[in-house]
């Protein structure tokens, strides 16, 4: 009753105001490609220092909710996610966009992180100390399978040739070695130059291997953008709503496997969304329509990316530790209005911490309408505008969210530089989700792996470092099934297929 | 009887196939050799990722000699100038944008990639409600980063 009382100050209309803003302005900045939910949240926070504790942790929250939400439209539209979250929605968003449904995919996207955001707030309100416990457990070798796990997607990604995946993903994650070393401080790959000290930025990287490529393409031939409809079809909230239906417990494993990942402090919305992607693939029944514009797969990912928000407020409020980077930025922002994080918060501070998980709730809620109406003028935009305005609004945002990033013009030519060389590998059968999966489980493989070595060496065995924990064994095992699992099952449908047509087959690599 | 063991089919030239794999060999290749000049920290992780690299190429090549390969003959085509013209165009703009200013760079590349994607000819009507429209949205963006979220775009250095 107490908490009911305490939540209810989020209905205040300073409140209810304050989250409407939040969601709006998140889901445009999210929607820039370049403009990350980190980065809507850390430049938005000074505007919440005047405020009371309750409505700035209710804002920040909410434009947290939008950015995380609005990445999917860039992701859908113009196959580029607007933050690292959306990587994953691009494999079935931008294909269902490209055959003209868009519009669907646009309102699938918001039913899932509507679905996905509300997962994250009750597991926040309900089980927030008891799963904080849980993050406590992961050691630096439990992080690196965790990586390798985010890895095994490669299989599922690489569309024929695993091998050609594998060679991509080892691409990707020499290239998340450039730079200084996360741990030992050498300076590697720089070729002498200092410009690559810094190594590449992830989100630069995403920016040029998913965008320039399709930039590249758009200005070769005549033909549109997207399919156009002739027929007005709305945002198609019906058939999506059915969708969603059929695909319950696709949103609801994937909203539980976000909150989950998020709960492990560094993980992300990015590795949420891509293990979700990897389970509603290996788990549907036709699994080969996967990255060919199946609406699971944008249901999976959105909902994992937003289930991530409450999900990473857990082991922020309980143990001080952010769950996710936006989280950092949020705890920051605590710490400035007073505020120690730990039990504290839900007993001396409950009225402050519930009225913010009700503002979350609420912010989660105004993400449908919100949602629907914003990504329905998107959608418009993107299929009216001509071309010759098109591109060049594209590249415009490529560059200037890509410049915005650390104010530096080389990675604006990296950007490019990757983005010629991912058109380049993608027209020889290199798609461009393995390298940048690489690029960003990298730095958490390499972190996990030279401590998890370190400790080895410390304790006389490598062995009982990396294969001795019941954790690591939990997750080598599903990495074995995420490997394996695609192929067995491809194998067998093959044979079915054999042995009903004689006919010599050929198989597509890529 | 055993079954022929199909032919791999190929997404370009059937000898960009093989030269694809030879391209990561020789990437994992010098990856390995730089590593040797690295602390044993830091060059654990790369060398044993080059490794992995080089065992997956060896092992594509291999894969390509047994089963063999087909040339893809129905890849995409395009117009390969304006594919060059674009890269050219971003390209320069990236350069010249610390000495000229992300303003006027920003509205120069916008015209020349309009230029670039244009197909239909052009009429006085379109030409002038693309260049406004550009210069709306040009202004918009600098608005957006360089006054309300403060990204210090570049000013150029032309007229000091």
């Amino acid at each position: 009753m107490e908490i009911l009382s305490h939540a209810l100050g989020a209905l205040s209309p300073m409140n209810l105001g304050l989250a409407l803003l939040g969601v709006a302005a998140g889901i445009i900045i999210g929607a820039l490609p370049g403009l990350s939910a980190t980065m809507a949240v850390a430049v938005l926070v000074p505007v919440t220092f005047g405020m009371t504790p309750e409505s700035a942790l209710i804002m920040l929250g909410a434009i947290y909710t939008g950015a995380i939400y609005g990445g999917s439209y860039s992701a859908i539209l113009v196959n580029t996610p607007g933050t690292p979250s959306a990587i994953a929605t691009t494999f079935d968003g931008f294909p269902m966009a490209k055959r003209g449904d868009g519009d669907l995919a646009v309102t699938l996207s918001t039913l899932a992180s509507v679905v996905g955001g509300l997962v994250g707030v009750l597991a926040l309100l309900t089980l927030a100390p008891l799963l904080a416990q849980v993050a406590l457990s992961f050691g630096p070798v439990e992080y690196f399978w965790l990586a390798i796990f985010g890895l095994t997607l490669i299989s599922a990604l690489s569309e024929g040739s695993t091998l050609k995946g594998f060679m991509g993903a080892g691409f990707g994650l020499l290239l998340s070695t450039v730079g200084v070393a996360v741990v030992g401080g050498d300076i590697r790959y720089t070729f002498g130059s200092q410009v690559m000290l810094g190594g590449i930025e992830t989100v630069s990287a995403l920016i040029g291997l998913y965008c320039i490529p399709v930039l590249i393409d758009l200005v070769a031939t005549p033909e549109s953008h997207l399919k156009v409809n002739e027929e007005p079809r709305g945002i198609r909230l019906r058939e999506g709503l059915k969708h969603a239906w059929v695909g319950k417990l696709n949103l609801l494993r994937s909203a539980t496997i976000g909150t989950g990942v998020a709960i492990l402090p560094g993980a992300g919305g990015s590795i949420a969304s891509l293990v979700s992607y990897s389970e509603a693939r290996r788990a549907a029944k036709d699994s080969s329509s996967f990255g060919k514009g199946n609406p699971q797969g944008v249901l999976a990912t959105e909902s994992a990316n937003n289930a991530t928000v409450g999900g990473g407020f857990i082991p922020t409020l309980v143990l001080g530790i952010p769950g996710t980077p936006p989280d950092a930025v949020i705890l920051g922002a605590l710490l400035v209005q007073g505020f120690r994080t730990g039990p504290e918060l839900f007993t001396t501070n409950a009225s402050i911490t519930y009225t913010f998980i009700a503002g979350l709730f609420i912010a989660t809620c105004l993400l449908l309408p919100l949602g629907l109406l914003i990504g329905r003028y998107a959608f418009k935009f993107i299929i009216t505008i001509p071309k010759a305005l098109l591109v060049p609004t594209i590249a415009f945002m490529t560059v200037i969210g890509t410049y915005a990033i650390r104010n530096s013009v080389s990675d604006v030519i990296i950007m490019l530089t990757l983005g010629v060389v991912g058109w380049l590998l993608n027209r020889y059968g290199f798609k461009p989700s393995p390298i940048v999966l690489g690029l960003i489980l990298g730095p958490i493989a390499e972190q996990g792996f030279v401590q998890g070595f370190l400790m080895g060496r410390a304790s006389g065995s490598y062995a009982m470092m990396f294969f001795g924990g019941p954790i690591s064994l939990t997750i080598i095992a599903l990495s074995i099934l995420s490997v394996f699992y695609p192929i067995i099952k491809a194998r067998r449908a093959q044979r079915r297929h054999q042995n009903g047509a004689d006919d010599p087959q050929q198989e597509i690599s890529s | 009887m055993s079954k022929a063991i199909p032919k791999l089919q190929a997404s370009c030239s059937a000898r960009s196939e093989f030269l694809m794999p030879l391209l990561f060999i020789s990437i994992g290749g010098i990856c390995l050799w730089k590593s040797q000049d690295m602390s044993q920290l830091g060059a654990i992780f790369p060398a044993t990722i080059a490794i992995v690299v080089i065992v997956a190429g060896l092992l594509r090549l291999a894969q390509l000699v047994v089963r063999g390969v087909l040339s893809n003959t129905e890849r995409d085509k395009g117009s390969t100038p304006r594919r060059v013209l674009l890269v050219v165009v971003m390209t320069a703009w990236a350069l010249v944008m610390p000495w000229a200013g992300f303003l006027l760079t920003g509205l120069a590349s916008f015209v020349s990639l309009m230029m670039v994607a244009q197909y239909q000819p052009w009429t006085t009507r379109r030409l002038i409600g693309h260049l406004v429209t550009g210069a709306l949205l040009v202004a918009f963006f600098y608005g957006l980063f360089a006054l309300l979220l403060n990204v210090p775009l570049p000013l150029g250095r032309w007229w000091m």
